[in-house]
């Protein structure tokens, strides 16, 4: 899951980085509102967490901006705001959740996961499809009981296929998910993690749940 | 006075009655001197009228009581009673003619009678003998009784003959006072009448006429006819004369054709005997006619009291009434003024409604449509002001309580992310020092903004003072440069210092002393310094300089950084304010530093000001004047 962290305050967004990398999200940052509006609008972001007192433009001005221009990523505000009227502000404004510095990283995770959940519409944190069971939370896979080993890289890419179950997801739209900004990749990247991923999932196992669709991408079998 | 509205009302109340009352003494006064002139006035009428009535009255009196009077003294007769003669002396000869003559006892009234015809001294000495009483003897061509008078007319009649005098006469009914004896009335004057006026007796004024004059005789009434009248027609000298008495009873000699009667008019008698007045009896006649004298005055006194009292009345009407326009024009402008008052003073109850409903919400001064009148508008409008300020105050003093929580929140997250971070899993040493780095930077940082905010806070509260002392800003300048220079550095930029105050001489000093806090001013520079190592681009240069000009010490920090842009350079004094924080690396400085550094500028009595060009670098210069003028007294 790919996620856009807009702070301005260096060590905190250093920490809060490698803290989201441990969780497997591909972490873009932007220190002021202008670089996060350019960022917000050119990729297609899980969750924005935006930080309120930004240089340059100001986090909630950014925020209206976004939904009124019809961008529909899920925003948590992280902010040293706390005050009711604050809260109600950025509410308000189009934000999704809110949250207080200082925070708990586990909490900022949980609500990150909850808000991913949200846009696809997910109550259950335990994905199941077939005999696939994804527990989301605590980042564990079974299938037909049986736990499976994955590399982060691979349960991210099964998640978002999972996410998007029944939906055929294009390599550009997996790496842009999976991968931050900084890296430079090439669409076989894709390619090789989906065959581990087969290797993991699919054999020995019965029928198979990722698919392939010439052309488009991949797709992970949905319920029929 | 505690009250506007009641002191309005009683000053312009005392005004309104001093006012009134000066007015109604006024009017009252003119309207007094009115009515006593009209008073006078007619007081003087009265008078006049009274005198012209007096006037008239004695006028006609005046005409009418000489005729009176003569008519009365026509009338008046002395009274001969030849029988009353005795004439005793005569008797001796009586008697001796009567003893020596046959028929002696006729000869003495033969001798009276003979005595009595012939016209000599004999016959008036007899007459005047047998001259008894004052009478009336009406004269058949006089006016009727004589003595009936119509009431209010009196009179009385003295004679005197030869030396004697006898009994006045009167009219019939009382007289109320005493006529005086006048007779010597005009003793030079034969004849004379005079007017005047005369007290009879108390209430009785009259007006009286005193005349003087001849009279008649009359014989006795029980004279024979035959009894020889003595005839004065030949009397020497009498001759032509009116014949002013005659024997005859009631008859008037003086009747005669063309003769005027003696006592009609101070008429002339041709060539009269001198001495025949002396032979004729004389009259005093006094007649009085009552006048209204004492009636008129008694009305006269009356109308004049009358009109005493009227104008008194008109005074005391005049009074009253200037009292109750008074009452009633100040009562109505009494209530009218406290109406007025509480109208006129209505825009300060707006304006005080209006001010207690400013809330600490909204700062505006909630005055809706309504324009303030021009005496009220210099308070509005300050009111205004200090409101704004007030709210820009609370808006500051609620931006800044949220920058603080925001300068202090974001590294307590980062510090409390990176140790959650390193608890998470096992790491290694190598991670764990990074982290605890990390962490430290972020305390620091905490405790910096910590200090500063102190800072400012006692700053704000006055409470920190000046610690003067004697201090060579060169060399406190020197001392800064040295304890930077490493930093500056590190970062590959030249740090220099001059000082270009005026050498002292023969030493080959630059002093530059003045008298202020070394400390405060240390921080001054180590901040604008660091702001200038922050700011530099690589291989830039920090210039710092000092100066004396006209008392005044001049300190320059110089930098080839970044510049400041012109919108920026009016906030960078700003607490929490930050140009560009985008260079917040580290997260050192809050954008308090400036901030402080111009409070305690400020607080040593100079200026500090900024010129920057964007791109090339900025200069910020301090003025400091000798002695801070917190130290002076």
């Amino acid at each position: 899951m790919r996620v856009l962290l807009v702070e301005d305050h260096k060590p905190l967004v250093r920490a809060l980085r490698q803290g989201l990398e441990e969780e497997n999200f591909a972490v873009d940052t932007a220190a002021d509102g202008e670089e996060a509006d350019v960022k917000a609008r050119n990729t297609a972001y899980d969750v924005i967490i935006l930080d309120l007192m930004l240089p340059r433009i100001d986090g909630l001005t950014l925020l209206q901006r976004w939904r009124r221009d019809g961008i529909k990523t899920h925003v948590l505000v992280l902010t040293a705001r706390g005050g009711i009227d604050d809260k109600v502000r950025g509410l308000d404004a189009g934000a999704d959740d809110y949250l207080t510095k200082p925070f708990e990283l586990e909490e900022l995770v949980a609500r990150l996961r909850a808000l991913i959940r949200r846009e696809h519409q997910v109550k259950d944190p335990v994905l199941r499809v077939h005999d696939l069971e994804i527990d989301t939370s605590s980042r564990t896979v079974k299938r037909s009981g049986q736990p499976i080993q994955l590399t982060p890289r691979e349960y991210s890419l099964l998640e978002f296929l999972a996410f998007h179950r029944g939906k055929v997801a294009t390599r550009t739209m997996i790496w842009e998910h999976l991968y931050d900004e900084q890296y430079e990749s090439t669409s076989n990247v894709v390619d090789v993690y989906i065959r581990y991923l087969r290797n993991k999932i699919d054999k020995g196992f019965d029928p198979p749940l990722i698919l392939t669709r010439w052309g488009e991408g991949y797709m992970l079998r949905g319920d029929e | 006075m505690r009250s506007i509205r009641l002191s309005l009302v009683v000053y312009f109340l005392g005004l309104l009655a001093v006012a009134l009352g000066v007015a109604s003494v006024l009017i009252y006064r003119s309207a007094q001197q009115a009515l006593r002139d009209r008073e006078v006035a007619t007081a003087k009428l009265i008078q006049t009228r009274y005198q012209e009535s007096r006037r008239k009255e004695r006028d006609r009196l005046d005409k009418m009581l000489p005729d009176k009077a003569a008519d009365v003294a026509r009338n008046v007769h002395l009274r001969l009673d030849h029988d009353q003669l005795r004439l005793r002396h005569l008797h001796v000869l009586g008697a001796w003619l009567a003893g020596m003559t046959p028929n002696g006892a006729m000869a003495m009234p033969m001798a009276v009678w003979i005595g009595q015809g012939a016209p000599s001294p004999f016959t008036v000495y007899l007459n005047q003998a047998a001259a008894t009483n004052l009478e009336f003897r009406p004269d058949p061509e006089a006016s009727g009784k004589p003595w009936k008078r119509p009431p209010g007319e009196y009179f009385q009649v003295n004679a005197t003959y030869r030396g004697r005098s006898y009994k006045p006469l009167h009219q019939e009914s009382p007289t109320p006072g005493d006529f005086p004896d006048i007779t010597n009335f005009a003793s030079d004057k034969r004849f004379h009448s005079e007017g005047d006026d005369y007290r009879l007796g108390p209430g009785h004024e009259v007006r009286r006429v005193r005349l003087k004059r001849g009279i008649q005789f009359t014989l006795g009434q029980d004279s024979p006819d035959w009894w020889p009248r003595p005839e004065v027609s030949w009397w020497p000298g009498w001759g032509q004369a009116s014949r002013p008495f005659n024997g005859q009873g009631g008859r008037a000699v003086t009747r005669g054709a063309g003769r005027p009667a003696p006592a009609e008019g101070p008429g002339t008698r041709p060539r009269p005997n001198p001495n025949w007045f002396r032979l004729m009896p004389t009259v005093y006649v006094q007649y009085a006619i009552a006048t209204h004298d004492a009636e008129a005055l008694k009305r006269a006194d009356q109308e004049r009291t009358q009109l005493a009292s009227e104008t008194e009345k008109a005074l005391a009407r005049q009074r009253t009434h200037l009292l109750l326009i008074c009452g009633i024009t100040f009562l109505a402008t009494g209530l009218g003024s406290l109406a007025l008052v509480w109208v006129g003073l209505l825009p300060l109850r707006r304006l005080s409604d209006a001010v207690s409903k400013v809330s600490e919400r909204d700062f505006r001064l909630p005055l809706g449509k309504w324009s303030l009148p021009s005496e009220l508008r210099p308070v509005g409008e300050r009111l205004t002001i200090t409101l704004g300020h007030l709210e820009r105050a609370f808006t500051r003093e609620k931006q800044a309580t949220a920058d603080i929580s925001h300068e202090l929140r974001t590294p307590l997250a980062a510090m409390i992310t990176m140790i959650d971070l390193a608890l998470r899993k096992p790491r290694s040493a190598e991670q764990y020092r990074e982290l605890f780095e990390d962490c430290r930077v972020s305390a620091k940082q905490m405790h910096q903004i910590v200090e500063r905010l102190l800072t400012l806070a006692r700053l704000d509260a006055g409470v920190d003072r000046l610690r003067p002392q004697a201090v060579d800003v060169a060399e406190l300048a020197e001392q800064c440069a040295t304890v930077v220079r490493p930093l500056a550095e590190a970062r590959g930029l030249q740090l220099a210092v001059n000082n270009q105050c005026p050498a002292l001489e023969g030493t080959g000093e630059h002093p530059a002393h003045l008298q202020t806090d070394p400390d405060k001013l240390r921080e001054v520079l180590t901040n604008l310094l660091h702001n200038a190592i922050q700011y530099n681009r690589p291989a830039g240069r920090i210039d710092v300089t000092v100066a004396r000009q006209n008392g005044h010490v001049r300190l320059e920090v110089h930098d080839t950084g970044i510049g400041i842009a012109p919108e920026a350079r009016e906030r960078i004094f700003e607490r929490f304010y930050r140009a560009d924080p985008s260079r917040n690396a580290d997260g050192l400085h809050a954008g308090l530093g400036l901030a402080i550094v111009k409070e305690y500028v400020r607080l040593m009595g100079g200026q500090i000001v900024v010129e920057s060009q964007e791109g090339e670098g900025s200069t910020f210069r301090i003025e400091l004047p000798a002695v801070a003028p917190a130290l002076a007294g």
